[in-house]
């Protein structure tokens, strides 16, 4: 188990993070998340190395979604507010020059519920009808907050990148 | 395409590693019990502390209330009055012989033991005559009267080997020794009548059983659905959201299927006094449950947990008549899981009825009532979805005969 654990934490501590804000919620996260790992390891029908990390990937991910689900920490932004009509439609940024932890950094800053959904869309591969199912959502809201986290991710890319 | 760069960010990161919270694996060893485990969680040793005191409360409770019973365990009425040949030939003549005994003013005979009419022996006189003997329990009452008729008939008849007395005994209620006639030569060889037991009397200290429980709270699936109200707080941005229904958000977590428990036992009976019962004994208990993840539908995984547990508890028995009795039982039991590391502690209380088949074997049932306290444990379960838990137990008991 800890050869297990130390092989694959970095990993999910990269995918609970881009999930969960705090250290501490983070590691309440994953440690909930390891000992299901571990307990189910046994029932488990291995088919690669492959299938195994997408396996625990999901755990770490059903867990945090949990978490924000208990924690009341699914917020999402509405589309009608003045700060949200003041960002353009972005054009495409550019994130070539963006290492993958400032990459990292700007995905988590970005609010609860839009950030869920870009995380849920973009790296789990939902659909958004699939994400509205999850998080109990409508489709068009699932979508429209999609939007929002784009532009505002988009934005802070041009910003640190005008700044370098 | 336009979310092209999405793309490119998602891979990015899908290498990216992050250093892990400071404590993970502290925390994970500790949670399921793996080697250098830390302290035991507060919660945990106060909730131990409080059964460990309750436990000892009801003991001493109990205890005060087994010194107090005016009913001890009937064990004289299996005993038979033991009388030698001496004993016998020392009450013959029997009656002014003993009583000379007791008053020392009679002429005692050469042959009369010092040790009759000392109470060493149960007090009985004999009446003999030539062929048989008449049992007759003395009181002090019988005594005085004995003394009576002595004194006014000594000097009347004269002592011989083998007077007849003609007096009536005086009538011993609820004593079945009161009058008896046997055979002299059964008297000398001890053979002593010994009264009847009634059904109600148990002579039987311990009982062994098997038996099966079964919960009634049959949760075959059930679903974890929580509920989240939408929370206004500030982080810069406006979180007002539009549209129908929003304020309520449900979402399911995962689907856990708790199937009913297996419980199977032995159980081990000790009988303390007329009403009160130890109980002990060996129990196995199997939770299998099944998972699912919604979000991705085709990870299912199931848990097996097996425990074997120490019951221990008291039984009262408040009523029986014939081969039918029920009693209150009530006790605590220690539960430890053989492929994981929780302890699983519980009480239980119950109201039981047995049918006794014969003298030794008997059938039960006893419908229960149990809490089952957290084990601290992130192990979803039975007993952790309905911590009360309703169950009835029936089984075979052998009463081992003494």
């Amino acid at each position: 188990m800890r050869q297990l654990y130390q092989e694959y934490v970095e990993l999910l501590s990269s995918v609970c993070y881009r999930y969960v804000f705090s250290e501490a919620d983070a590691k309440d996260v994953l440690q909930n998340s390891f000992v299901k790992i571990f307990t189910s390891l046994p029932s488990l029908e291995f088919r690669g190395e492959a299938a195994l990390r997408g396996w625990m990937i999901r755990i770490v991910v059903n867990e945090a979604l949990g978490f924000l689900r208990q924690r009341h920490k699914l917020q999402f932004v509405d589309k009608d507010t003045a700060f949200m009509q003041q960002i353009a439609e972005e054009e495409t940024p550019d994130s070539t020059r963006l290492s993958p932890d400032d990459l990292h950094n700007l995905i988590r800053e970005l609010p609860d519920g839009c950030r869920t959904v870009l995380n849920l869309y973009v790296f789990e591969g939902f659909s958004h009808k699939r994400i509205a199912e999850l998080l109990g959502i409508k489709e068009n809201t699932s979508a429209s907050q999609f939007h929002y986290a784009k532009r505002l991710l988009g934005r802070r890319i041009k910003e640190l990148t005008k700044e370098e | 395409m336009k979310e092209s760069w999405l793309n490119d960010i998602k891979r990015k990161l899908e290498g990216h590693r992050k250093s892990p919270p400071e404590g993970l694996w502290e925390g994970i060893s500790q949670q399921m019990g793996l080697e250098n485990v830390p302290a035991r969680k507060q919660p945990l040793v106060s909730r131990k502390r409080w059964m460990a005191a309750a436990s000892v409360l009801a003991l001493l409770g109990f205890f005060a209330f087994y010194f107090h019973d005016k009913n001890g365990p009937q064990t004289t009425m299996t005993e038979k009055p033991q009388l030698s040949e001496e004993s016998v030939m020392a009450v013959e003549p029997p009656v002014s012989t003993v009583l000379a005994e007791k008053e020392q003013t009679a002429e005692p005979s050469a042959s009369t033991p010092s040790h009759v009419g000392k109470g060493k022996y149960v007090p009985l006189r004999l009446v003999a005559t030539e062929d048989t003997v008449l049992l007759v329990k003395e009181t002090p009452q019988d005594a005085q009267e004995e003394e009576t008729l002595v004194a006014d008939t000594h000097s009347e008849s004269p002592r011989g080997d083998s007077g007849v007395e003609q007096q009536e005994p005086p009538v011993q209620e609820n004593d079945s020794l009161a009058e008896t006639v046997i055979p002299r030569s059964d008297l000398l060889a001890g053979n002593l009548p010994v009264p009847e037991r009634s059904s109600s009397v148990r002579s039987n200290r311990w009982s062994f059983g098997v038996n099966a429980s079964s919960e009634l709270l049959a949760t075959q699936n059930q679903e974890a659905t929580d509920r989240v109200y939408y929370d206004s707080s500030k982080q810069g941005y406006s979180s007002t959201y539009n549209g129908e229904d929003h304020d309520i958000y449900a979402m399911r977590e995962n689907v856990m299927s708790h199937h009913v428990p297996v419980r199977l036992g032995v159980s081990l009976q000790y009988q303390l006094n007329r009403s009160l019962f130890l109980q002990s004994g060996v129990s196995y208990c199997y939770l299998y449950s099944e998972f699912s993840i919604p979000v991705y539908e085709h990870a299912r995984y199931d848990q097996k947990l097996h425990y074997i547990g120490i019951p221990l508890g008291v039984a009262w028995n408040c009523w029986s008549s014939g081969h039918l009795r029920a009693y209150l039982s009530s006790g605590v039991m220690v539960e430890k899981c053989l492929n994981e590391r929780p302890w699983q502690w519980s009480v239980n209380a119950s109201a039981g009825a047995e049918y006794t088949l014969t003298r030794q074997v008997g059938v039960y049932l006893e419908p229960s009532f149990g809490y089952y306290f957290d084990d601290g444990t992130v192990f979803e379960h039975y007993y952790k979805e309905n911590p009360f838990a309703p169950s009835i137990n029936f089984g075979l008991r052998w009463h081992i005969k003494n």
